[in-house]
């Protein structure tokens, strides 16, 4: 049961935190192309 | 310390808020989760302090590769330098210290059954602060992490700028939904936890 919760816990949360308006880290790709 | 360690996760958005929150929470379970896989192949077990009656904190986990101290600081510097790839050297070191950050917090509350050499080499002490003895100040302790992650969380939130193409109340209400599925969720697992279900 608790692996299920943290199942949920690891989808849903993460989905609901991905649609806020965060800026996504940057990857030494992305730093390269800015530079 | 289950929710604990989520709670530490969601409570590292305050500090590194680009990090996905999926990715804090997988890395604050990530020894756990090879330990699963060893578990499996019975290299690593668990049993319990009172097999007859399972209860929160009852138990000792016999996980002397995953959970050793040097172990833990190996899987945890291997986490972070290949997360370096997709989220730089920060995000690694973020994602690293999360991954540790397990070790430092089941010190915490197990009972002396952390190695500190992989495969407990030398039969060196066993490492536990033992908390687990106190469940109610165990799951007291967990709760207040509970509340301290969350809010950490909603305070950064909070400081969003409104993404393009939404008003600041639709910009609020994603906001208050993601911090307070998050609670529930938290809540929930700390309650499945404490009933050993």
């Amino acid at each position: 049961m608790s692996l299920l919760v943290m199942v949920v816990l690891i989808v849903v949360a993460g989905w609901l935190d991905a649609r806020l308006n965060w800026q996504p880290a940057k990857t030494r790709g992305s730093a390269g192309r800015k530079a | 310390m289950i929710t604990g360690h989520f709670s530490l996760a969601t409570g590292t958005k305050a500090v590194a808020p680009r990090l996905p929150l999926w990715a804090l929470l997988l890395a604050s379970f990530w020894l756990d989760v090879i330990f699963i896989f060893l578990f499996a192949a019975a290299i690593e077990g668990l049993t319990q302090v009172d097999p007859a009656h399972p209860a929160y904190g009852g138990a000792l986990i016999h996980a002397y590769y995953t959970h050793s101290l040097v172990g833990a600081l190996a899987i945890a510097a291997l986490t972070g330098w290949l997360v370096t790839r997709w989220w730089g050297r920060q995000g690694g070191l973020v994602i690293g210290a999360v991954v540790f950050s397990h070790w430092v917090l089941d010190l915490l509350v197990h009972r002396p059954d952390l190695p500190i050499l992989p495969g407990n080499l030398g039969n060196l002490p066993l490492l536990g602060l033992g908390l687990w003895n106190y469940p109610w100040l165990s799951a007291a302790v967990e709760l207040a992490m509970v509340l301290i992650g969350v809010y950490l969380y909603y305070q950064r939130a909070s400081q969003l700028p409104t993404a393009p193409g939404d008003t600041a109340q639709q910009q609020r209400r994603r906001v208050l939904t993601a911090t307070l599925t998050t609670f529930a969720l938290l809540v929930l697992l700390l309650a499945v936890d404490l009933l050993a279900l």
